[in-house]
């Protein structure tokens, strides 16, 4: 699928219809109490999906218009490439997938997530990082593997100088996060036939890999500690 | 509402809320990002599910 396609189908997402009532339409109408029921659970989940967004801000380190336009820079949590204002994903403010399928509210959230995960740099696994569940990781940026293809294609020359110069710079924990964005980088490897991508991220997993020999010997010398 | 704002706690919310019908899936994520959470959204994300036991079951 080409970039184009993508936005196509954001574009769609964004112009879907919206149901007012966000009401559960495998419910009984004739049901007051059921109806009640789920009134309940659809403004509890409102109010925790707020509560998401605010992680996601946390995580990204500003809001949408506080989003750095461009450059490079590691906070605690998260490696974040700025490479224009972000936006939270399509699904995750319309509740909807983008064939128009009401989201379960995990998935709401999970999309919300996800959101962070392209603040900080198109799909570096965030998601996963704060979680500290690298399953998670995996299946929170391969769901993005196309738009990172596009991602990396476009900027990737210049993301990667600043990595390597980042990860020289870096301390134990933020190589940490490297790490866990390289493993994701080999996992999407695996998973594409796209040569140009191929090349293009296979030379920068080489690169890195001076990284994980950081890694290894700050290992050794705390143990030696 | 409590000022327990222990992941035991909330895991406890969680399993009463599932006995009400609510998402497991969704739960058990709140469960899984807890850790990351900071002490205010902790708070929250409690306070919300208290809220919405007590409402569900003042439905009974």
């Amino acid at each position: 699928m080409s970039f184009d396609e993508i936005e196509k189908l954001s574009n769609k997402a964004s112009e879907t219809k919206i149901d007012p009532t966000n009401i559960d339409h495998n419910i009984d109408p004739e049901n007051p109490e059921a109806l009640k029921k789920q009134e309940i659970k659809e403004d509890a989940q409102n109010e925790r999906f707020d509560v998401a967004e605010d992680v996601v801000e946390r995580i990204a380190g500003c809001t949408q218009e506080e989003t750095p336009k461009t450059g490079l820079r590691l906070t605690s949590n998260s490696l974040n490439i700025g490479v224009g204002p972000w936006k939270l994903v399509p699904e995750a403010v319309h509740g909807k997938t983008m064939a128009g399928e009401k989201l379960s509210s995990k998935d709401r959230i999970m999309y919300l997530l996800m959101s962070a995960v392209n603040v900080t740099g198109y799909g570096l696994g965030v998601t996963g990082v704060i979680t500290g569940d690298k399953k998670m990781v995996v299946a929170g940026t391969l769901s993005y593997a196309t738009y990172q293809i596009w991602f990396w294609k476009k900027f990737g020359p210049k993301v990667i100088k600043d990595l390597i110069e980042l990860a020289k710079k870096a301390k134990i924990r933020q190589r940490q996060q490297l790490i866990i964005f390289l493993r994701t980088v080999e996992q999407i490897l695996e998973e594409t036939d796209d040569v140009e991508f191929q090349r293009l991220v296979g030379g920068m997993v080489a690169r890195l890999e001076t990284v994980k020999i950081l890694e290894n010997e700050q290992i050794k010398k705390n143990d030696k500690q | 509402m409590t000022n327990n704002n222990s992941k035991e706690y909330l895991e406890k919310l969680v399993v009463e809320l599932c006995k009400e019908g609510e998402d497991k899936e969704e739960l058990s994520l709140w469960v899984d990002l807890y850790d990351a959470l900071t002490e205010d959204e902790r708070t929250k994300i409690i306070f919300n599910l208290e809220k919405e036991l007590k409402a569900l079951k003042a439905l009974k």
